[in-house]
This record gives structure tokens, sequence and C-alpha cells, in this order.
């Protein structure tokens, strides 16, 4: 294999954004049919009424609020490690970080959705935002509900930025390569960029503070998102070990669906060179982390429900492991925290199928984790007559979780063919730099 | 430093020890308006052209804290206007300040962060589609520039430094 140079950093990247074939287009109709689905289930939703999702007394929280805190914790493992690795001077995480950081704002973006979809009349949904009106009335700013909608889209906002800031120097390089309409787009997207001594110092010092922003942030969204429950008494709920727990799940998820999204991206792109075997075990490192801190966290949750010698906490944990919803209990325990310590083994590590298969299994989990704590507690709450209830699934919540997966993969493969998913300038500069009297020693290269 | 030019030498540099090179060849002349441009940020460069931080930290500052103030009033405002409205929820207080620690957070990351990046385009000079700089295509793939604004009459003297130094290339640049 040929010795990476900047130029050929720059070729092996820009390659990536060549015109697709035939199979990519089929991708993305695939993904779009999704899309519609997803549209033409919320339609059928806005039409008909909230009566065609399964949400009814006592579980007025259900698929939509499930999954919304899902995909606001996939975007965790972005930031992770985007921002948090990058202030701890984690140096494989160069490779990655562009395509991590993608997904958390399409994460993002998705997650939004769903407050809105859950209200039924979504167009009502500016009366979440503070602002002057006629009635003056304001929103509540002692509800976790109104601290979620500043979180979140704070979130969104400086994802956003942060993924646009490093993109900046890339986008030049684009530019200077570009031909015809391409040219125009990247010449208005890259601002004028052109590397010099005082856009560097700038750069360096506005990406330095961003991610200086953004590792407290991500922290504060989750924790946020968990006191949307542990604010309300209802048993299984209140709790005040959400926060950790929920942060620790939010990553555990993310790390999973980088690697979802790594693997096919590395081969169908060619990627081999830049996206290494060691960045996916450093990640399924992490996962093991994780996978063991929630592990912790589902145990000391049922001792402290046990312990607490409430009898309605109690009993909503038996209902949690042995009700209705019981097999989804113990699957989340099986894929959230068995599984991924297979990753304690080397093989399974450096496995593409088992990394694979066990974060594709990790994310199932992670779903059910936020349906079971989120859901299932509300049909075991205070009122004994409700306890037979059992919650069911209609097929416009079905497609509308369904197409929210086309959803976010469509915007991560059209994006992926317009911007680099691996940063040219951040490999570049974990390389030693072009020198006349030392040239680089042999075997460095894209091991950042 | 100055960057309005008229015009001025332009050598263009595989090597980062050339070009440093070429950089302090021009400083010890008593050059201090030396431009670098590279296909990445290299300390090298920045610490010889720079003896101070940059003034993007401030941005951040006045932004986070603007945040937080900004964060706390738009809450305490809301608590008050409601109050005023005889709508007290749940017999809490009107002013309910541990509540608004989470809205004084989120609202400092939120302008610390887009006053952050005012300052980087501020001071970076973006957008700078009009700007017409003195640039070269293979900047932002693997060669360094050293730009020298000057006139043309000292444009030969520069052009033979920056050979000296080790340019594969070197030409003027109108302004």
């Amino acid at each position: 294999m040929p010795e990476l140079t900047y130029s050929r950093v720059n070729r092996d990247l820009l390659r990536t954004l060549e015109t697709p074939g035939r199979r990519y287009f089929l991708l993305i109709g695939v993904l779009l049919m999704g899309v519609a689905f997803f549209a033409f289930s919320e339609f059928t939703q806005i039409y008909r009424g909230m009566g065609m999702s399964g949400k009814t007394i006592p579980v007025g929280w259900a698929v939509y609020i499930t999954t919304f805190v899902f995909w606001v914790g996939i975007g965790h493992a972005g930031t992770l490690i985007s921002a948090i690795l990058y202030l701890f001077g984690a140096r494989w995480r160069t490779a990655v970080y562009r395509s991590a950081e993608m997904m958390t704002v399409f994460a993002v973006l998705t997650a939004g959705l769903f407050p809105l979809i859950h209200l039924g009349r979504s167009w009502y949904f500016y009366w979440l935002m503070p602002y002057p009106n006629q009635r003056e009335l304001w929103p509540n700013f002692r509800s976790p509900l109104i601290w979620d909608v500043f979180a979140v889209s704070t979130y969104l906002t400086v994802s956003s930025m942060f993924l646009f800031l490093g993109l900046i120097p890339d986008l030049a390089a684009i530019r200077d390569r570009a031909r015809g309409w391409r040219k125009k787009l990247y010449t208005v997207l890259s601002l004028g960029w052109r590397g010099g001594d005082r856009q560097w110092r700038h750069f360096n010092a506005a990406y330095l503070f961003f991610a200086a922003f953004a590792t407290p942030l991500v922290i504060s969204v989750h924790s946020v998102v968990s006191w949307d429950f542990t604010m309300g008494i209802v048993p299984g709920w209140h709790s005040t070990i959400f926060a950790p727990y929920f942060v620790a799940g939010a990553i555990h998820s993310g790390l999973a669906m980088v690697i979802v999204l790594l693997v096919p991206l590395r081969k169908v792109f060619r990627l081999e060179n830049f996206l290494e075997i060691h960045h996916f075990e450093q990640m399924s490192k992490l996962m093991i982390a994780t996978g063991l801190i929630i592990g912790y966290a589902y145990g000391i949750e049922f001792f402290v429900a046990w312990y607490s010698g409430n009898e309605f906490e109690w009993s909503a944990f038996v209902h949690r492991a042995f009700g209705a919803y019981g097999w989804m209990f113990w699957a989340m325990v099986l894929f959230n925290c068995v599984l991924p310590m297979l990753f304690f083994f080397r093989n399974v590590r450096r496995s593409f199928f088992w990394l694979v298969t066990i974060s594709i299994l990790v994310n199932v989990g992670m779903w059910f984790e936020r349906f079971v704590i989120i859901a299932v507690s509300l049909m075991h709450d205070y009122d004994p007559a409700t306890w037979q209830f059992k919650f069911e699934f209609t097929w416009v919540e079905v497609g509308i979780l369904g197409g929210s997966f086309c959803w976010f993969l469509s915007w991560f493969f059209i994006f992926a063919k317009i911007f680099p998913t691996v940063s040219m300038m951040e490999i570049k500069e974990a390389m030693p730099p072009p020198l006349k009297q030392a040239p680089p020693a042999a075997g460095q290269g894209a091991h950042a | 430093m100055k960057t309005q030019v008229i015009g001025g030498v332009l050598g263009i540099f595989a090597h980062l020890d050339t070009t440093m090179d070429a950089v302090r060849r021009l400083e010890e002349r008593g050059r201090r308006d030396v431009r670098v441009v590279s296909p990445v940020p290299r300390h090298e460069i920045l610490d010889a052209l720079y003896d101070r931080p940059s003034p993007v930290r401030l941005y951040s500052l006045i932004g986070g804290i603007t945040g937080t103030i900004a964060g706390f009033t738009l809450a305490s405002y809301a608590g008050l206007m409601m109050h005023r409205m005889v709508l007290t929820v749940s017999g809490k207080p009107v002013l309910a300040i541990p509540a608004y620690f989470v809205i004084g957070f989120e609202v400092t990351v939120l302008l610390g962060a887009l006053a952050t990046m005012a300052g980087f385009l501020i001071h970076s000079r973006l957008p700078a589609w009009w700007r017409r700089v003195p640039y070269d295509a293979r900047f932002s793939d693997d060669r360094f520039g050293v730009f020298i604004p000057c006139e043309q009459a000292q444009a030969p003297e520069l052009e033979a430094l920056l050979k000296q130094a080790g340019a594969e290339e070197v030409r003027f640049e109108k302004g």
C-alpha cells in the first residue's frame, strides 16, 4: 500500500464524492419510499386523529416519546467523539469524527420531529416557544418539557455549527478541484476560505471553544431529557439516577449506531486506509464501559425500588420484569448489557460481522429500554384498576418509527455524497508534515 | 496587520521547513507583514507569526455571560408575567431560581457558541467570496504559500529570497 501523503488524502477522500453508481440511487430510492410511508402515516394520524396511535389513558406517552429519546441519545456519541475526545486529545477520533458528527446532526433533526408528532396538532408547536403574544401567556419555565425545548434546540444549533465549522477547510479543498455547478456550490459553502495563517489561528480557537461548549451541553441534553420523566411521580420514573443513566445509555446506543453506519460506508467508499479496524476496536471498548454503567444502573434501579419499601414502586418493577412486556425487559438486558461484554474478546472486537451484529442489537435494546421505562411504567402506576391494560402498537406508530430510520439514513447517505465523511484537514493534521530535511518515517499515516 | 495590499510576491513551497525558513529570512529583514497559507493549521507557523492568542475567546466569554443573563431574565420575566395574570402554577414560587438554572445553562451555551462563530467569521474575514486574495488551488492540497505585500519594483529581490529558501515557484500577484 503506498504511503499516505497530503495529496493522496485529498485524492482518496474526494473520490468518495464522485457521481455515485446505480446501487446508491437504488438505496436512496428505497429510503425515500420509507420516508413517503412515514409522511403517509403522519398525515393519516393528523387526518383521522390521535386514535390512530396506540396512546390512550393511562399510557399517554408511548412510541413517539420513546423514539424521541432514542434519537436524541443516538446523537450523543457524535458529540462525544467530536468534542469530548478532542479535548482529551484522543488521536483515533480523527478518522471517525466527521461521520459521527453528521450522525449527531441528523439524529437530533429526526428526534425533533417526534414531540411534534406526539402533539397531534403539530402546527401549534410554536406555543412551546417564549414569544410576546396578545394573551400574555408564557411557557412555564419550571416544566422539564420547556427545558427540553431549550436543550434540544440548542443541541441541534450548536452541533450543526460545529459540523459546519470543521467542514469549511474541506469545502475549500473540494471547491479547488470541482467544476461547473459543483464549483459554484462549494465556493458559496466554503465562504471564500483560503487557509491563511489568520484564518487558521481563529479556526483553532473557535474549534476549541465549540468543543468546550459542546462537552457540557451533550451531558446536559440527555440529563434534561431524563428529567422529563424523573420530575413526574410515576413509579419507575421518579428516580435520581436517571441523568447519568440516560447519558451513558445515549452514548452506548450512539457508538453502536456509528459502527452500524461506518462499517458499510468503509466498504462502499473504499475508506480502508482511513477507517481501520483499531478505530472500531476503540469504539467497542467504549461500549464495554457504557454497557457496564447501564448494567449497573439496571441493577441499582431494582435495588432502590425494593429498598425504598414503596409498594407501588416495587410492584412497577416486578411488572417491568414479569408483566406483559417482560420479554422486552429481558431482551434489553441481554442486548445492552450482556452482548457488549463479548467485546472483551479481541476476536469479537476485530470482526466486522460481530461488530455490526452486536451494534444493531444494542440499538434495538436501547429502543426497548426507553419503551420499558416510559410506556411500561405508565401501564402500572398508582391505579390498580388500570394494571390489566396492555399497550398495543398500531400500524401508524410502526410506520412512523420505521420511517424515522429511513428519514435519518436518507439525510446521512445524501450528505455522505456531498461532504467528505472523513475530515481531510484533520487526517492531514495528524500526519507528519512534509519536510525537506527529514522525510516522514515509514509506517506513519492515518493512524490517527 | 495590514492586508489590503496593492500586490505582492507569492512563493509556493512543497515543505513546511522550507516555508518556515522563508518566514524567518523575511522576519530577519524586518518584514512583519508576511502571510502564510497552508493546507492544515501548523503550530510552527502560528507560533512564528503570533505571540497572542486569538480574540475569538473573548467572543465566547461575552456570548456565554450574555446567555446566562438572558436565560435567567427570560425565565424570570415569564414567571413574573404569569404572576401578574394571577396564574400561579401549583402554588409554586413565582421565581423558581433552581429550575431556571437549566434555561440559564442552555442559553449560555447557545449564545456562547453563536458568539464564537461570529468571532471566528469576523476575525477570519469570512465570508470572502468577493475578496481578491493571493491564492493557489494547491494550497488546499499539499502546498504552502508565503506572501509578502510589495510594489512591483521590490519584487525581484523578494523573489530571489524565496527561491533561496526553497520555493518551487515564485510569482508576482497584482493587487
